[in-house]
């Protein structure tokens, strides 16, 4: 039973993150992948750079971690993954995968992973818009 | 009890997002006097006195103090100790 948290410059590998909680024992895996959206209060959006207080950024991830574990038995593997930088139009900036022996769990788990990740991990996005101005 | 006047710590201060923009820098030494500082005043006037960029943000930060969050609303004291890493955190947009 493990947890992996990164934050990385490079491109988030959704099969790679899948593969790493996936287990002989789970029959469920479960993704939560977010990604940068065209759009944002009604301005049209090019590209999304994000910036990390990087240890404490993986301190709070690992809490999350635990939480999950705390919440739902059965839970095998979670991974957390957030790029930092630049992130373009429908690449992914956040993946969420979690490993379990049945659906329910992972499911819910990584719903709760996404909710409890952008409450209290230390990371920030810059919102750049097509109208040269950009917005944290 | 005697307290030494002259006794400070040299903490790190980490600047983040909008705040790092407004100061113009990720980190500062900042020197404070080793004393108990309550953290819903003492502390953010200390940071707006050595930084007056950041009475801009309007306070709409919170802080951190060795990377774990501190609670504003808690009216209990925060020693700072040399060596100490207090980040300015702004509204955080992850994920």
């Amino acid at each position: 039973m493990s947890d992996f948290v990164e934050v990385t410059d490079d491109a988030l590998d959704l099969s790679e993150i899948s593969k790493l909680v996936t287990a002989p024992t789970t029959g469920a895996t479960s993704l939560f992948v977010g990604t940068t959206r065209d759009h944002f209060e009604g301005k049209a959006v090019v590209h999304l750079e994000y910036e990390a207080y990087k240890p404490m950024a993986k301190k709070e991830m690992l809490k999350v971690c635990q939480k999950i574990r705390s919440k739902w038995s059965g839970i095998h593997n979670i991974a957390i993954y957030h790029r930092l930088g630049h992130v373009a139009v429908t690449e992914a900036s956040v993946v969420v995968a979690v490993s379990s022996e049945h659906r329910k769990e992972s499911l819910e788990a990584v719903q709760f992973a996404i909710d409890d990740l952008k409450a209290n991990v230390p990371i920030w996005k810059k919102e750049f818009y097509a109208d040269k101005k950009s917005q944290w | 009890m005697a307290s030494s006047v002259a006794e400070s710590v040299e903490i790190e201060v980490l600047f983040f997002a909008k705040a790092r923009e407004a100061v113009g820098k990720s980190s500062s030494p900042l020197k404070v006097a080793r004393r108990h500082l309550y953290n819903s005043g003492d502390l953010l006037v200390t940071l707006e006195n050595a930084f007056p960029e950041l009475v801009s943000l309007k306070r709409s930060f919170i802080l951190a103090l060795n990377e774990q969050y501190l609670d504003t609303s808690s009216s209990e004291p925060v020693t700072l100790s040399s060596s100490d890493q207090l980040a300015i955190i702004p509204p955080i947009s992850g994920g």
